[in-house]
């Protein structure tokens, strides 16, 4: 009974905190396709390309796997084409997490009940997961099926488990390698040795291994053949060599045997993938600046961990025993992910990463709190977590916007809704492209007839990344340049103005954003 | 045996050590300074600024800790005003540290494998080779703070005092290390030292009055300006954040002022520059930031150290005083780092080498406990080739890379241009000579052997830039500044990088 009433107050609590001003922060495009794709499949059967009820959207050309969109749909069913309906998915699994990690710490050794308390309520004031619930962010969604995989297979649930893992796959881009990530630990922790793989797999091979390999299909046969290959492609940091430059320079300063014995592309690709992983490892990322890569992953300054966790983390991994295995195995594969990308750290991709770092954050605390097991231990320790928290959510909610308005793509919204009341006054309309993708703000504010969109979806992609709409009825997408055309409605981006020199006095503002109106 | 190991080891450490030391790495500005002061304090018994036989040499207006000019001195009286003069007693110190570093492992763990071992990988760690090879205060700062250890755990007193301080005259960032190790090392040690508290009195006397000059010499000159120009405060990051920050509010209630104040910024600033140390990219891909500080492509440690590592911590969780030592020397190693401007700092943050050669040294040693027998042997030849390639690469990298890469982090060449602008010194008016390259007056100074008591007179500092450093423009004809093409007087001669070339 007990148990209940702290598992209800912590989703409770959870729930609260990730749906608290759920319009904040704004819309971002994957999250506004999503939420239209959703839309599109509900009015029509198929998504904004045609394709009927696909397992991988197209999008911007990136394909998303498509479980989101999927789960998105009753929400926007009910609530109509707005953001909560695209963000309720991940608000709700985000809030489940912490219960997830509860039972999934109880799973692995039912005597760990304290334990798995101070994980839950970490969970739930954890950065790092409120940022990644308090979005549609696919990588939230796979972290839940991951903590779900893991318990139904330690409670012997293997069939339902399976099934968990190949969602996976359909869920984010870097499912493929989590979930094999995923099996490779729970093997591990069942299985010592080899006769005994050799007689497990026998034994489960068709509550386990072949629904698996049934439903991965496929995406197997998609990443052999097909464009989601090329997704790949553009990500893998093996794409990208060194340059013929610095590897002539390395030749004139040391000769080509010292090339290929010293700096040759293996060592080369060590290098930089163990570089890109202990990044994920560094005190910067877990506590003084975050995800340094891109804005729209952290909060400013400040890591994805609270303040003092990077003590008591540190403390629980000093501390680890042979049953704490399974997340240690966890916390070492996980940053692999965004480790063997292009990008220098990767919260999203690593966001799995955030279990076992609370998982050995909890560790540390129960450690501490049973070295000094006084009334007064526990209230400082209380108080500096709630400060520390209070700290981060200020800088979440007042400054992270602020702070990189344009990463953060700030009021859209405001500039699309002004430009939609204002269509049928103007023979021609031109929004600008700068901040990427707005033909998707305007399908998803506008709630444009997905029938009459489908039709006219001409996706120009210039890049092997992702491509753009340049039109929609007599609206343009593209630079906005001054002057522009008798009886037209213009709106700029704020660096456009700059650059064409154009006095602020005429425009009316929008954040970011600047309309001209030419009658 | 016994005797062997550590003879090997050490003959190895001397070999790397004077590898070609006279030329590589070329004298840097710092080393110059040094090794000139000596110099002028021989001839004269002044220094550059005509100061006589100071305690801080204010040579850049950085006010340099005086130690290592002293130790400098017979080696520069022997051989004259050579690179290697200079460098010799960092070169000696750090041989003697690897001893000492043996001895004081052996001493507190008995285990004599152990202590060879954690000497050896002392002798071939990147980072502590790298700050041999010169003339850094640095490294012989850290042998009088090794040194003072081992007296300690022998019961020298006296000894223990003297080197301590001495340490404290040699490196600034030594003077917070170093105290702190001490307060460490009586503490663990508090329950015998207790009792015997009347034997300290003595000793403790005797280290205030060795430390009251170099204490008031750094409140009167230098020292203080020296902390302004590199300290943390220098830092205007943390306040410009705390201004951001506000504004953003657009309001000023007091629980914005709280949250934002510029004491938490720096705090916290502070915090992420200790943390920095830790990071395994600074210890193990990439190195320092500043290009003299390491060598390219490398970490400071070798890669194959970081599992080593990370085993050996889990292997000194018994507390005794060994470990309760290394540990504690771990985490105040970086503290004076981490309050300077620029962080993560291999030179700053050097001790922290001690302590992390000893945890890789009981990494090694029981590798061989994970499958023994055989499989711990399989694992022994498999880190010994690791490690001879990893030493290659590191060879490699710092003997035939490092100065073609970088060439500029040591002043490469002035060696070879000094001899020439003296030969043509006469026959021109004036001589301009490029500042592209740090404090060129120095090496101009050193290489030609100026006469320091012809300088003394003329040396005139420019103001102090940003950091807190001034350099000096102008010595008898030569200028150390190239002006605009139409201000170059008739009858010059013009030393410039091939950049500069019209």
């Amino acid at each position: 009974m007990k148990n209940k009433i702290f598992l209800i107050a912590v989703f409770c609590l959870a729930l609260f905190i990730r749906i608290y001003n759920y319009q904040y922060p704004p819309l971002l495009w994957d999250e506004a396709a999503l939420g239209y794709n959703a839309y599109s499949l509900l009015t029509t059967g198929k998504d904004e390309y045609g394709q009927t009820f696909p397992l991988i959207f197209k999008s911007f050309n990136d394909y998303k796997p498509g479980l989101y969109v999927y789960l998105t749909l009753p929400f926007v069913k009910l609530f109509g084409l707005k953001e909560l309906a695209v963000r309720l998915p991940s608000i709700l699994i985000g809030s489940l997490i912490p219960i997830g990690l509860y039972f999934l710490i109880l799973a692995i050794n039912p005597q760990n009940r304290r334990l798995a308390v101070i994980a839950a309520l970490l969970v739930v004031l954890n950065p790092f997961n409120i940022h990644y619930s308090r979005g549609a962010w696919e990588t939230n969604i796979l972290t839940g099926e991951m903590i779900l995989a893991a318990y139904l297979f330690l409670k012997n649930k293997y069939f339902w488990s399976s099934i968990t893992i190949a969602a996976m796959l359909y869920t984010y881009q870097g499912g493929k390698l989590m979930a094999l990530i995923l099996i490779f630990i729970l093997l591990i922790n069942q299985i010592s040795n080899l006769t005994q793989l050799k007689e497990w797999l026998y034994r489960h091979f068709f509550n386990f291994i072949f629904p698996l390999i049934i439903l991965a299909l496929p995406v197997i046969f998609g990443l052999l053949f097909k464009s989601e290959a090329n997704r790949l492609r553009v990500a893998s940091l093996f794409s990208y060599p060194r340059s013929a430059q610095e590897a002539q320079q390395i030749i004139a300063e040391g000769g080509q045997v010292d090339f290929n014995l010293f700096h040759n592309q293996s060592i080369y690709f060590l290098r930089n993938s163990l570089l890109r992983y202990f990044n994920h490892f560094s005190p910067e990322f877990l506590t003084f600046v975050g995800d340094w890569q891109n804005p729209r992953h952290s909060s400013p300054y400040t890591g994805v961990l609270l303040l003092p966790s990077i003590i008591f983390l540190i403390i629980g991994l000093l501390n680890y025993r042979k049953k704490d295995l399974f997340f240690l195995l966890w916390l070492l594969l996980a940053p692999l992910a965004s480790a063997l990308t292009r990008d220098s750290v990767s919260a999203t991709r690593a966001m799995s990463f955030s279990i076992p770092l609370i998982y050995f954050t909890a560790a540390g605390i129960l450690i501490f709190l049973k070295r000094f097991p006084y009334f007064t231990v526990y209230c400082l320790l209380i108080t500096v977590y709630l400060l520390s928290f209070i700290y981060w959510a200020d800088l979440y909610f007042n400054h992270m916007t602020k702070t990189h308005p344009s990463d953060w793509l700030v009021s859209y919204k405001e500039a699309m809704v002004y430009i939609i009341q204002k269509q049928d006054q103007y023979q021609t309309v031109t929004f600008t492209d700068f901040y990427g993708q707005p033909y998707i703000y305007y399908l998803f504010y506008s709630k444009y007839p997905p029938a009459k969109y489908q039709q006219q979806a001409q996706l120009i992609s210039s890049s092997p990344d992702v491509g753009q709409i340049k039109k929609i009825d007599k609206i343009n997408f593209g630079p906005a340049n001054f002057p522009p055309v008798n009886n037209s409605l213009t709106v700029f981006s704020y660096d456009e103005i700059i650059r064409q020199n154009l006095d602020f006095k005429n425009f009316t503002r929008f954040g970011n954003f600047y309309a001209y109106e030419n009658p | 045996m016994k005797t062997h190991k550590i003879f090997f080891i050490l003959i190895l450490a001397i070999v790397l050590r004077f590898l070609f030391i006279g030329t590589m790495p070329a004298l840097n500005p710092d080393e110059a300074a040094l090794g000139y002061n000596a110099y002028s304090l021989l001839k004269t018994g002044k220094d550059e600024h005509g100061s006589s036989w100071p305690i801080h040499f204010k040579s850049f207006g950085d006010y340099k800790p005086g130690g290592y000019v002293y130790l400098a001195l017979p080696f520069i009286k022997i051989l004259g005003l050579t690179p290697l003069a200079t460098r010799l007693p960092n070169l000696i110190l750090s041989i003697l540290t690897i001893y000492y570093f043996y001895l004081l492992i052996n001493q507190l763990s008995k285990n004599d494998n152990l202590a060879a071992l954690s000497a050896l990988i002392l002798t071939i760690s990147p980072w502590y080779l790298h700050f041999s090879r010169g003339a850094w205060e640095a490294g012989a700062a850290l042998a009088f703070t090794v040194i003072g250890t081992y007296c300690f755990f022998k019961n020298q007193k006296y000894l223990f005092i003297l080197f301590f301080s001495l340490s404290l005259y040699t490196y600034h960032s030594a003077r917070l290390i170093t105290p702190l190790l001490a307060i460490i090392l009586i503490i663990l040690n508090y329950k015998i030292e207790i009792r015997n508290w009347k034997k300290w009195l003595l000793p403790i006397v005797f280290g205030i009055i060795i430390c009251l000059p170099v204490l008031f010499s750094f409140l009167h000159q230098g020292g203080a300006s020296r902390l302004n120009g590199v300290g943390l405060a220098a830092d205007k990051g943390p306040l410009n954040r705390a201004e951001e920050l506000l504004n953003q509010h657009g309001n000023t209630k007091i629980f914005n002022r709280i949250i934002h104040n510029k004491r938490v910024l720096y705090l916290l600033s502070w915090g992420q520059k200790y943390a920095s140390h830790f990071n395994p990219n600074f210890l193990f891909i990439n190195g320092d930031e500043v290009p003299r500080s390491k060598v390219p492509e490398m970490g400071l440690l070798y890669l194959i150290e970081l599992p080593l590592l990370i085993y050996g911590f889990y292997q000194s969780k018994k507390r005794n005083q060994l470990n309760l030592l290394m540990f504690s020397w771990l985490l105040i190693a970086p503290i004076a780092s981490s309050l300077t401007f620029q962080a993560p700092s291999a030179l700053r943050s050097l001790p922290m080498v001690v302590p992390l050669s000893y945890f890789i040294a009981v990494g090694i040693i029981n590798t061989q406990k994970v499958y023994p027998p055989e499989g711990g042997r399989a694992i022994y030849c498999l880190l010994i080739a690791i490690y001879l390639f990893s030493f290659a690469y590191y060879l490699d990298a710092y003997y035939r890379h490092y100065q073609k890469r970088w060439p500029f982090a040591w002043n490469y060449g002035f060696a070879q241009i000094v001899p020439y602008v003296e030969s043509q010194k006469n026959q021109y008016d004036h001589i301009f000579f490029t500042n592209k390259f740090d404090q060129p007056y120095i090496l101009y100074l050193f290489f030609s052997q100026y006469p320091p008591a012809q300088l003394q007179p003329q040396i005139k500092l420019t103001p102090p830039d940003q950091y807190g450093f001034s350099t000096v423009d102008q010595i008898d004809n030569i200028t150390f500044h190239i002006p605009p093409e139409k201000d170059i007087p008739p009858h010059s001669l013009v030393i410039s990088d091939k950049m500069l070339l019209p």
